[in-house]
Order: structure tokens, then sequence, then C-alpha cells
């Protein structure tokens, strides 16, 4: 998968929180890597069609978890030291994906699937 | 002066209905974009193009002519400036065309409907701007700019004469009377272009696509903006060559004279080239390869373990 964000305006979870999800599943995915750049405040926010605020406030959130730094020359990066499961765990996650999307399921009994081993 | 003009004129209404038809064949012939926001975004850069074009050719005449007019009431008798108005006439097609796209791009249609997809990557011009173009826009100004140095340097005191041992004066010679006005057009031109092609880059995305659709979107858009200016610079250092090469014809020396005449010529036809060949339209799918993203948001019932789980953080922040 390419590196793509989605904004769901209908969704009831807020924009802000949806990015913030994704940039950390990129991560997470191995996809985005420690110094990666992301795009400015306001090229994702004109991009997408929000409020800067709104994207600001993902990365801010970010910031505050350790995910991501911003600093003026460079802008925001993906921080030193991020790294998401190891190879093993990734490897799992795409094996089970594709064995799902494989069986026909769609992305949300995916994650009820995955939701469902979480809480077992 | 104003019949000076007048054969411009005369090309640009010529030139006008071959945009038209070819534009209207274009537009024809264009495959089907693959969502409603790239058709909406497919039909705008279309109408900005053909718009650009028809301003290149039918305003630039009009706006000289009235320079010119002007000019020539102010210098009665003496022709000053005269050479200089027809020597900017490329630079106003330039500036008048990139102007429609500037407009175009701060117009482009803006993100509608409840999902939008970007790419996470931060774009630079240098992401969505045909290379090759570009760096023929910045050799022409570069070319020019040694042009118009040597015609600096070996022009009469008057800066727009040659003169030869032996022989008379001959004028024109674009030596710094012109250099000192084309020089900071071409870098106008140039800088312009540059601020376009900012836009382009920092436009709204196309929502509903693949974001790979978007960057070919971007490029097509950037390669339709390079087009004029490459033109205009080309023509433009074409024509400085072209009548530097007055000056070696003139002192008895044919051979350098007849290879900036092939030069000059050579020049213009790679420009005129560079300006007529297509852009490769975007093609691509509406949605991304994978799964859809916004799915990663929690449930709304007894998601907060889940968000949790990820990312390490209490999610209700």
């Amino acid at each position: 998968m390419s590196l793509v964000v989605e904004v769901d305006l209908s969704s009831s979870v807020p924009p802000y929180e949806q990015i913030r999800l994704q940039v950390l599943a990129h991560v997470s995915a191995g996809r985005l890597r420690s110094g990666d750049r992301l795009p400015t405040i306001r090229a994702l926010a004109t991009d997408l069609g929000v409020a800067a605020g709104t994207v600001a406030r993902a990365f801010s959130e970010l910031e505050s978890a350790g995910v991501v730094v911003t600093r003026r020359r460079t802008g925001t990066t993906v921080a030193d030291g991020t790294a998401g499961p190891d190879a093993d765990v990734r490897d799992a996650a795409r094996h089970f994906v594709d064995a799902a999307r494989a069986a026909g399921l769609g992305d949300d009994e995916v994650l009820d699937a995955v939701r469902g081993a979480l809480l077992g | 002066m104003s019949l000076a003009v007048l054969p411009a004129l005369l090309v640009s209404v010529i030139g006008l209905a071959g945009v038209v038809v070819l534009a209207l064949l274009l537009i024809r012939r264009a495959d089907p974009a693959p969502s409603e926001a790239a058709e909406a975004a497919r039909r705008h850069g279309s109408v900005v193009n053909l718009t650009a074009w028809l301003v290149w050719f039918l305003l630039p005449g009009p706006v000289m002519l009235v320079v010119a007019v002007g000019v020539f009431r102010a210098s009665v008798g003496t022709g000053q400036y005269a050479g200089v108005v027809t020597a900017l006439y490329p630079a106003t097609h330039g500036l008048l065309f990139l102007t429609v796209h500037a407009i175009g791009e701060r117009t482009w249609p803006r993100p509608a409907g409840p999902v939008r997809r970007a790419a996470l990557t931060p774009r630079r011009v240098a992401d969505v701007a045909p290379r090759h173009l570009r760096a023929v826009s910045w050799a022409w100004v570069g070319l020019l700019v040694v042009a118009l140095a040597v015609g600096g340097a070996t022009a009469a005191p008057d800066g727009r004469s040659f003169i030869a041992t032996g022989v008379g004066p001959t004028s024109p010679f674009p030596g710094w009377y012109y250099g000192a006005w084309l020089l900071p057009a071409a870098l106008i031109v140039l800088g312009a272009s540059e601020a376009v092609l900012r836009l382009v880059a920092a436009r709204p995305a196309i929502v509903d696509a693949d974001p790979a659709y978007d960057a070919a979107s971007r490029r097509l858009s950037a390669h339709r903006v390079l087009r004029g200016p490459q033109l205009v610079l080309g023509l433009t250092l074409a024509g400085v060559v072209f009548v530097l090469g007055y000056g070696p014809h003139h002192a008895g020396l044919p051979a350098i004279g007849y290879a900036l005449d092939v030069l000059a010529i050579g020049v213009a036809l790679a420009s005129l080239v560079l300006a007529v060949i297509p852009a490769q339209p975007p093609l691509g799918a509406a949605q991304p390869p994978g799964g859809t993203l916004a799915a990663l948001a929690p449930a709304p019932t007894g998601s907060s373990q889940t968000t949790a789980a990820a990312d390490g953080t209490d999610s209700s922040s």
C-alpha cells in the first residue's frame, strides 16, 4: 500500500484522530521510518480540504507521543528510534490480512477479528 | 511602428485557429477520469490550458499594438525604443500565458465529499515539473545571458549597433541597449514560471482518486505551464542570436555569421518542437491499492482498548 492518508468526514471519529491513527499505522507497518518527512501541515490540510488546525492537532499529538518531531529547518519527520513491531509480527499481520482478503472479508470484519483476538 | 506589429497579429489569428482545433480534438479524445473529483479537475485543467493559449494568441497583439502606438508617438522621428518593444513581444506572451495558469491554479476545484484521500509524502516543485522542460527553460536563460554579454561586449558605444573596421555601423545589434530590457524580462518570465509551478505543487489534491492519479495530474499541469515560457525564452534567445549574427556578417566573417544563423534557427525549432509535444494525460485508478484507511479508525464502541494497544496512548485526547 502506498503512503496515503484518508479522512472520512461522515465518520464519528474526529478527522484529526483519523490522521493520527493512520500515521501510526504507517509507522507500525514500517512504511514510515525514522527520519522520513511528512508533508507540511498547510500542504496536507489543503490536500484534504480540512482546516490546518485539524492536521496541526494530529501532528501535535503524534509529537507528544514521540512518534514525530518538528523542527524549523526540516519540518515534521518521523522521530529517531521509532520502530513498529518486529519483522515477524509485521509479516504475520501481512499474511493475516492477505488471508482475510482472500476469504472475502472487508476491512471492518478484519478489524473485528483482530479486536476479538485482542480480547481473548 | 504599428505596422511592425501587424504581422504578429496575423500570426496570432492563424495560430489561434490551430489551437482551437487541436484543443477540441484533445479534449474529445481524453480518457474518462476515474472519479467525480478527477473529472472536475480534468475539465478545469483543460479549460485553463485552452484559455491560456487563447490569451497567448489573442491578447499580446492588441496589448503590444497599444504600447507600440504610444511609443511611436513618444519617439516620433527618432524610432527610439521601437526595437525594444518588438524584442519584448515574446515576454508579453509568456507573462499573460502564465497569469492565466496562475489564476487557474488558484481556482482549482476544492476537495468535496465526505471521504478525502491524499499522499502522506512531502511534495516539491521538482516532484511535479517535467525535468527536461524545466532544464531547457533555465538553459535558454543561461544562453541568453551569454549571448547578451557577448553582444554587450562587442556592440558600439550606443549599445544598439555594431561597427567593423573599415565599414560603417550596422544596426540593430543586441548590445546593452536591448539587453537591459531583455535580460530582466527573461528573468521575470522564468521567475513567474517557477512561481506558477509552486502553485501547481501546492494546490488541493484530487481527493477521491488514487494519489498516483493526483501526482500525474500535477505533472500534466506543470508540463502545460512550462511549455509557454520555454517557447518564449527559446524564441527570445533565437532572436538575439540571429541579430548577433549581423555583426560577423557585416565584419566580413560570414562563417561565424552563418553559424550563428544556424544556431538561432536550431534554438527556435527546438523550442517550437518542445512546445507542441503534448503532455502525458494522467491514468489511474479511483481507489489506491489495498484497503480503506479510514477503517483504521476505532469502532464507535469498545474501541479504546484497541487504540491504546496500537499506540500506547490515551486515544480520548
